[in-house]
């Protein structure tokens, strides 16, 4: 795309002032890093949605605010660096601001925020959009950043450079608030709207670079209105950088920064997970005791609440996880990250900027997948979002820890490896997808880096609570959603068709038959205890799911999996840790066992086939153990991809090739570790 | 004195007729070293990149780090890039002693 393109400027006259009562429709426009953001959640605090544009999955953000008696209703536009480069996001921005963006509504005025500390930068955009006739506000944000900076701003002196109002704020510390809308409720009142000064439109009308000329005009103006006596801040951050991108001391760096960040995230979401986690076992019990028994309870206690509540545990995580990312990428440091990293991840096909999503998702695929939206190339954020599904997120550690458990309960060290091992599989798995993707169905190189470093600088704590707010919103709707969807379908599998009471004896092998018979005999409180286990087990067999389960026996048994396991890797298909849950269920232990992993892993380890040998050797874990690493098994990731890729395909596609690589491998570990035993 | 005044008045144009170097490539330009742009390879999408964030003729530039993976001054901020994208972009450098724009 080497031409650029023309702005798209108004073609009517200018819009009617909003009448009184009803709230003037305001864009926020800015450069990725002028804090546009956090002037956003400063006027609309907690009022405030996320909307895709139409037909894309480019976010802008929706809000509504009253500043001094002015009520607005806001719209944050994505940051952008022109409007003129042809890039979908900067011509879909030019449109909203301009108005001709359906279901968004049109802009009565811009506030183009700026960076008062880089003014030279942020002119460049700010004059684009003075062009484009809309009535145009500067907000020169971080006000207080720039004097402390040294850096004085003659405002009359830029307000006439631009022919329209200029307002110093501090979106941080709420400083010029008040005078921002003050200057804007006389800029919707106004009868008429001068337009862009000729100095400006010359810069698009001239016959060379059109880049050139405006880049030179606002560096002229910002010398013009601007001057400057100390530049330590920025010195500093100079001779910062200078080690924070060096290729050893700045991987060592990111290294330790985020270590220390998932270090927190585990212990220090430990404790609300284990409330939420109580909690949802309360509200069980609670519903239990209300609900009458039958299947009314089971589908309200089994389906409705352990299936949601098994999901909401995430959530303390996911929170963490945004509110340490989003402080950190306020502080500046992430970009440098990107760059740091940008050189190893090439090598791949993959982004610097995808490493932060891939730690993520040792978290959990779903902020990761969400997290992606920092990568700018679709082809980039497509392959990123493809292979995040690998790596080890934290739902796969019961089923880490159950075979681990079962195969070297007393080598803790050996155990210790295999867990490693399977991390480190997982790893070599995305990088190794990333590679033979970039060879085959995404072809190309990562979107060479080019990205700003902006100066470094203490973060906003109230952008990162209301980021974490949002991202935990959008995660509350998914759970509230389609995992409650999923959920009510499993119940439904695993449920029907039932087993009376009656037939169990008739179900039952020969031996389990006799001990139907005497437990009924003995008709005690623990007899009955262990008849319901007993029914509890033959009636999974007995639903679809088990039925299923046998079904798929052929497929399966090449992987050393029997029926029983097989129920467990088909009802885990939309959460991998629900396994663990069945596997109690099946071998007859009750749900509450799989909590207790001694008592779970004694009992999978005294299973025995038909031909007397156990059913959890060696091969049979170990080949559990790599189709678990591999296999998608998680429908809410699935349906947070489709979000994020605004289509079924590529969900689909990992679906079809995680099963793929699990299946395969799973088949040569079992197939290769029974060799050896032989 | 005035002569400073009236360079920065005049801006990029004068500073361009001072060049007194030879022609590199921006990751071939010592860190440290002030020099201004003189051409980006025109013709795709990462040159349109680069021009808007500040890396077109007559921009007045310096390096702070050199490497696989750079970092460049330009238009009151720094840029990180890759060598190769930083190939693209030829600067003429300048004495030290010129003013900066």
């Amino acid at each position: 795309m080497s031409a650029s393109h023309p702005l798209p400027v108004l073609d009517r006259p200018t819009p009617t002032p909003p009448t009184d009562g009803g709230a003037a429709c305001v864009a926020l426009v800015g450069n990725p890093n002028a804090g546009k953001t956090t002037l956003f959640n400063r006027l609309t605090g907690l009022n405030a949605k996320t909307a895709n544009f139409p037909g894309t999955t480019l976010e802008c953000r929706l809000g509504h605010a009253r500043v001094d008696g002015l009520a607005l209703t806001l719209l944050d536009l994505p940051g952008l660096y022109g409007l003129t480069t042809g890039h979908l996001e900067e011509q879909l921005a030019a449109d909203a601001l301009v108005g001709r963006v359906p279901k968004l509504p049109h802009p009565d005025a811009a506030v183009v925020v700026v960076d008062a500390t880089a003014l030279d930068r942020h002119l460049y955009l700010a004059s684009q959009v003075r062009e484009l006739g809309v009535p145009t506000l500067i907000a020169l944000n971080m006000a207080d950043l720039a004097r402390k900076q040294g850096i004085e701003i003659d405002l009359p002196a830029l307000s006439a450079e631009f022919g329209c109002p200029v307002v110093a704020v501090s979106a941080r510390t709420g400083e010029g608030i008040e005078t921002l809308a003050h200057e804007l409720q006389t800029l919707l009142n106004a009868e008429a709207h001068p337009p862009a000064p000729e100095s400006i439109t010359a810069c698009t009308e001239c016959d060379g670079c059109p880049h050139t000329a405006r880049h030179r005009w606002a560096g002229e103006v910002s010398r013009r209105t601007s001057k400057t006596t100390r530049r330590s801040i920025r010195r500093a951050t100079d001779a910062f950088d200078r080690f924070a991108v060096q290729p050893v001391f700045g991987v060592l760096l990111f290294a330790v920064i985020m270590a220390g960040l998932f270090v927190a995230i585990f212990w220090a979401a430990s404790y609300p997970m284990d409330l939420i986690e109580a909690g949802v076992a309360q509200l069980g019990n609670a519903a239990g005791a209300v609900l009458p028994e039958g299947d009314v309870r089971s589908f309200v206690v089994d389906g409705v609440i352990a299936g949601v509540g098994s999901v909401i545990v995430f959530l303390p995580q996911i929170c963490i996880l945004f509110f340490g990312l989003t402080l950190l990428e306020d502080t500046g440091y992430l970009a440098r990250a990107a760059l740091v990293m940008d050189r190893l991840m090439v090598k791949v096909g993959l982004p610097g900027k995808a490493f932060v999503p891939m730690l993520s998702a040792h978290a959990c695929a779903i902020p990761a997948i969400m997290s992606t939206r920092v990568i700018d190339s679709t082809r980039d954020r497509l392959l990123t979002i493809l292979i995040l599904p690998l790596l080890t997120c934290s739902a796969r550690l019961p089923v880490y820890a159950m075979v681990t458990a079962l195969l070297f309960a007393d080598q803790p060290i050996i155990g210790g490896l295999v867990f490693f091992g399977a991390y480190a599989l997982g790893i070599l798995a995305a990088l190794s997808v990333a590679f033979v993707f970039k060879r085959t169905i995404l072809p190309g190189k990562p979107k060479p880096l080019i990205i700003e470093l902006p100066d470094y600088r203490a973060p906003s704590l109230r952008t990162a609570l209301l980021t974490t707010y949002d991202r935990g919103l959008v995660f509350l709707k998914q759970a509230g959603t389609i995992i409650l969807l999923i959920s009510v379908v499993l119940w439904v599998l695993a449920t029907y068709p039932k087993l009376p009471e009656d037939q169990l004896a008739a179900v039952a092998s020969p031996a389990d038959a006799a001990l139907v018979a005497s437990l009924e005999a003995q008709d005690t409180d623990a007899a009955r205890e262990e008849l319901g286990l007993l029914h509890a087990r033959y009636a999974v067999a007995h639903s679809f799911a088990g039925r299923l389960g046998r079904l798929v026996e052929p497929v399966f048994a090449p992987l050393g999996f029997d029926w029983q396991i097989n129920i467990g890797v088909l009802s885990s298909f939309a959460a991998r840790e629900v396994v663990v849950a069945t596997l109690a269920i099946v071998y007859g232990l009750g749900e509450d066992a799989a909590e207790d992993t001694p008592t779970l892993t004694q009992t999978l380890a005294q299973q025995t086939r038909p031909d007397g040998t156990p059913v959890f050797n060696l091969a049979t874990s170990l080949s559990l153990l790599v189709f678990f690493v591999l296999a998608m098994q998680c429908l809410p990731t699935q349906a947070v991809a489709r979000r994020e890729t605004g289509s079924w395909k590529w969900p689909l596609l990992q679906l079809g090739y995680m099963t793929a690589l699990a299946y395969l491998a799973a088949l040569a570990t079992y197939q290769v570790t029974s060799l050896f035993m032989a | 004195m005035v002569l400073t005044k009236r360079l920065r008045a005049v801006g990029y144009v004068r500073v361009n007729c001072n060049l007194s170097q030879e022609r590199v490539s921006l990751d071939r330009l010592p860190t440290g070293t002030p020099a201004v742009v003189v051409g980006v390879d025109a013709g795709d999408d990462d040159a349109e990149r680069l021009k808007v964030m500040g890396l077109c003729e007559g921009a007045p530039v310096h390096n702070l780090r050199n490497g696989n993976r750079m970092i460049t001054c330009v238009a009151g901020t720094r840029l990180g890039l890759t060598a190769a994208v930083a190939r693209r972009v030829t600067v003429a450098p300048r004495e030290q002693d010129e003013p900066t724009p």
